[in-house]
């Protein structure tokens, strides 16, 4: 009777706990999974930012007199904007040079998390004798 | 005793056996359809991974390309009777574009080159070759080396503006004259890239 006693197998308390313990480890497996791809998925959305932001920049590489406005939205879903700022130069002693400073914002939808980023930088205006 | 015995080794029933073969296999599908998941998740990762990569260097590589351009001497600068190699090549047609610009091979290798890209069936391709005083023939890049920028190509389209402000134009007439702008359209494993606007060396 003892020898048989010995013999027998697992319990099913211990099958479930087995069981429950392996779930456990393949759900947490899983979940890590699912935040790489979602961390992989912002990164490619911060590259494709970043180079319509660079776009953009290059495009307004030398601004109109009035300094410039503009934003719109792209198919891709990224919400963009250029505004430029006068900088005052007439105690620099620059003379008739005109500087801007302009900030381009590219902004998106991650989910429902809006990540933006913006570039700085400064542009000349048209001179006279360019235009 | 022996009736004892006999009935506690008795087997298991069949209706026992196929209850626990059922619970066997479900619980084996879940760790197999997991696993499987995952696998695939890793695939699908690696190409998106691949793709921002591409989109990331290549634009860059481009970018530094046409900053380096080759703009001509007009503006006064020192020359060195140079002629035909100092003199800004600026050419666009279907599908190509083809510039003098400054190349680097790694770190301190490289020097004045007439570079082309251009959709060469689904690839996007860089060609270079040494300048001379002549416009280079198409006849001349068939043999010229020759890099994959972007592989699964499906658009490829080259606008340019001589100003800034003027308008995007993609015919350019005048090759010895670089523009102020170029914008490139491209469309790879069915995606548009965002539109690539580089300014050129002014």
């Amino acid at each position: 009777m003892t020898s048989i006693r010995q013999q027998c197998g697992f319990s099913l308390l211990e099958m479930m706990v087995a069981i429950s313990i392996l779930a456990l480890a393949l759900g947490s497996l899983y979940q890590a999974a699912s935040g790489a791809t979602r961390n992989v998925r912002t990164s490619e959305r911060y590259a494709y930012g970043v180079e319509l932001a660079r776009s953009l920049l290059a495009d307004n590489g030398v601004v109109s007199e009035n300094g410039t406005q503009q934003a719109g939205e792209t198919p891709g879903g990224y919400d963009w904007r250029v505004q430029t700022q006068s900088i005052d130069l007439a105690r620099s002693g620059m003379g008739s040079t005109r500087l801007y400073a302009i900030e381009v914002g590219v902004a998106w939808f991650d989910g429902r998390k809006r990540r933006e980023i913006v570039l700085n930088s400064v542009v000349p205006g048209y001179g006279r004798e360019s235009r | 005793m022996a009736v004892n015995r006999d009935s506690a080794s008795r087997g298991f029933t069949l209706i026992e056996v196929v209850v626990s073969l059922a619970i066997l296999s479900l619980v084996l599908l879940g760790t197999v359809t997991g696993l499987r998941t995952l696998g695939n998740t890793q695939v699908s990762l690696e190409r998106v991974t691949q793709r921002a990569d591409e989109v990331r260097t290549v634009s860059a590589f481009l970018r530094d390309l046409m900053e380096s351009a080759v703009v001509g001497s007009g503006s006064g600068g020192l020359t060195l009777g140079g002629g035909g190699r100092s003199a800004a090549y600026f050419r666009s047609g279907n599908g190509f574009l083809e510039w003098k610009t400054n190349l680097l091979f790694g770190e301190s290798y490289g020097g004045t080159y007439v570079v082309r890209i251009g959709a060469e069936g689904d690839q996007l391709v860089l060609r270079w070759l040494e300048p001379d005083a002549t416009a280079p023939k198409d006849s001349k890049w068939v043999g010229a080396p020759s890099r994959i920028l972007v592989d699964n190509l499906e658009a490829f389209s080259a606008f340019m503006r001589p100003e800034y402000h003027k308008d995007w134009i993609n015919n350019w007439e005048d090759t010895s004259i670089a523009p102020a702008l170029v914008r490139l359209q491209i469309k790879a494993s069915g995606r548009y890239w965002p539109d690539l606007i580089m300014q050129v060396q002014k």
